[in-house]
């Protein structure tokens, strides 16, 4: 690859970090990371694993991303993000990228992929919500700390189990490996059948139609032990964007969880071993309100590190 | 302390270990003040991890001792919260202390069954070896290695150490002289080892890394080791020795996690025992640097 694709030095802007992540994708798909400002001593992660650039996704990736595309750029702290669908070997998947640049030089990779992407989940991965691509007009922004804040407040009302610790909007809404997890249209009871794998369906969409507030409140998450460590990142100012690769750490000792709140759903089974979910968690944040959520996640050892921990 | 001595010797912690993780009490076991656990390549604290999950033991047991290195193997199966799952163990004693403990969960429901409808392991896992043909631990190592390397990039032109009847089991799968049901083009699970690794079949096993021999057992010919199967995932397809092309299904990236057990006669391998897991490709053990654990290097 001849081409150079990143002024080497001087201070990276809000229009280079885009344009270098998009370089990096290109490259990505070219499999040939030479044309890349890379650091001598640069570091690449991919699902927590520490392995050479040129390796992984550098040997998997087949397509650039579709028109499903979030940027985020933080120029304060020579980050910037992407989070989109592209191919694999010819198969979706879903990738969280985090760049770190310091004197224009690439000195951090950290890949998130989520793979085996269901249809269903792709009709929500076609283009990504209208929030997600809107810069947040000034009077409803909020400063960078209240905004990492925010974000943080959401991985406390989860662990918690408690709606009332984040503040959602009314129409917050959440994707997560593009499947919509909450306000869902509510179940038609009728079209379940007796079974009791039936039932559990009809228990979860129940669930799933449910507000991110009330959905906490019922604690259908308290299987999740801990988040940890948050890792927030990535904060874009502009469009209101808060870009976490948080660690989601689940004991496993929670089998039967206890639900409260949700009529016709008393409990639901919880079936998994201890585990971790390594997360890429982008919060729109507008007018001090949470209203978009879109993550993706891959399942790890119980466990696992980030491999960007101290 | 004779040999069996210290055979029984070490196989009574495993026995400790697996009645404390029932119990959900690490305090019960004598560990050493810098104990060091991983549980599918992650550091934790005794007490976390499967200490919080197993409900019973199963009913599968296989031991492997090292009397030299003084660590001991287990393979077995558990309950976790009722579900069978299979785990693979290994410990390492120092001044009648645990001072490591390694450990790999197979949550593989079906498999864990299918060990236990076996009854019992292999004989050839609990049958020693007559003094004269015993085989010095480089040589044991150097054979169990050869598997390995024939593995790796398998381009079928190797030199392949297997008994006629060697046999490998794969999480309770039999995966070999086992025709699947399947409507393969190729049924490798129906040849035998030697057979297997002649096709050039398993070219898409890209790398096998992180060599750790770690349980040699020269009484018995045994070699337990941990290691990763990487796929780097660009190898769809497969050119065979014979010329032939098959699909083999691997399209992305992933890794094994292994422990693999040899038994070893007369410098041929005799049967394989494994126990598998999936991680993140390129996962280290926690039991190595980073270049190590990603070179293909023999370590022991």
């Amino acid at each position: 690859m001849q081409k150079k694709f990143f002024p080497t030095t001087g201070q990276c802007d809000r229009a280079g970090l885009l344009a270098l992540i998009d370089d990096y994708l290109k490259a990505l798909v070219m499999k040939d990371p030479a044309g890349l400002p890379l650091a001598e001593a640069v570091k690449y992660t991919e699902n927590t694993a520490a392995i050479p650039v040129g390796d992984g996704l550098w040997v998997a990736a087949s397509k650039g991303p579709t028109a499903f595309r979030i940027y985020a750029a933080d120029v304060p702290a020579g980050q910037v993000g992407f989070f989109g669908v592209m191919e694999e070997f010819g198969e979706p998947i879903i990738l969280a990228v985090r760049l770190k640049v310091v004197g224009g030089k690439i000195t951090e990779i950290e890949h998130v992929v989520a793979r085996r992407i269901s249809e269903t989940e792709m009709r929500n991965l076609v283009k990504p919500r209208p929030g997600f691509l809107q810069a947040v007009p000034s009077s409803e922004r909020v400063s960078r700390q209240e905004m990492l804040q925010i974000a943080n407040s959401y991985f406390e009302s989860v662990e918690q189990c408690n709606g009332d610790l984040a503040p959602f909007a009314v129409d917050t809404e959440r994707h997560e490996n593009g499947k919509q997890t909450t306000t869902n249209k509510p179940p038609d009871p009728a079209s379940f059948g007796s079974s009791e794998r039936e039932q559990q369906k009809l228990a979860m969409g129940r669930i799933d139609a449910l507000g991110v507030r009330d959905q906490m409140n019922c604690r259908i998450l308290s299987y999740i032990t801990r988040i940890q460590p948050r890792r927030l990142l990535i904060v874009d100012e502009e469009m209101g964007l808060v870009y976490g690769f948080p660690m989601f750490i689940h004991r496993g000792n929670v089998r039967t969880i206890q639900i409260i709140g949700v009529p016709g759903v008393d409990t639901v089974p919880m079936l998994f071993g201890p585990f971790n979910l390594q997360a890429g968690e982008i919060f729109k944040i507008r007018g001090g309100q949470i209203h978009e959520i879109e993550a993706n996640g891959c399942l790890l050892p119980y466990g696992s590190r980030s491999g960007w921990d101290e | 302390m004779s040999k069996m001595t210290t055979r029984s010797f070490l196989e009574s912690f495993v026995v400790q270990y697996l009645n404390a993780l029932v119990t959900h009490n690490p305090s019960e076991l004598p560990l050493a003040e810098t104990v060091k656990f991983t549980e599918n390549g992650q550091r934790l604290e005794p007490g976390d991890g499967l200490w919080n999950t197993t409900s019973a033991l199963g009913s599968y047991k296989l031991c492997v001792a090292d009397p030299l290195s003084w660590q001991v193997g287990f393979f077995g199966t558990i309950r976790e919260s009722s579900t069978p799952a299979i785990l693979a163990l290994r410990l390492k004693v120092e001044n009648h202390t645990i001072a490591e403990i390694e450990t790999i969960v197979a949550r593989d429901e079906a498999g864990a069954q299918r060990l236990e409808q076996l009854g019992s392991p292999h004989p050839v896992f609990l049958e020693a070896i007559s003094p004269a043909k015993r085989a010095s631990r480089e040589a044991l190592i150097e054979i169990a290695n050869m598997y390995f390397t024939g593995l790796e990039c398998n381009d079928g032109k190797g030199v392949y150490p297997f008994t006629d009847d060697c046999n490998r089991l794969e999480n309770g799968k039999q995966t070999t002289n086992n025709p699947s049901e399947n409507d393969w083009p190729l049924d490798i699970q129906a040849l035998g080892c030697k057979a297997q690794f002649e096709t050039g079949f398993f070219r898409f096993v890209t790398r096998i890394r992180d060599r750790r021999f770690v349980v040699v057992d020269q009484e018995r010919g045994l070699v337990l080791a941990f290691v990763f199967f990487d796929h780097a995932g660009n190898i769809p397809t497969v050119k065979l020795s014979d010329g032939s092309t098959v699909p083999v299904g691997v399209t992305r990236p992933f890794t094994w996690e292994i422990a693999e057990l040899f038994k070893i006669e007369n410098s041929l391998i005799r049967q394989i025992e494994a126990v598998l897991g999936e991680v993140p490709y390129g996962m280290n053990s926690g039991w190595s640097g980073w270049e190590e654990g990603l070179s293909n290097r023999a370590r022991w």
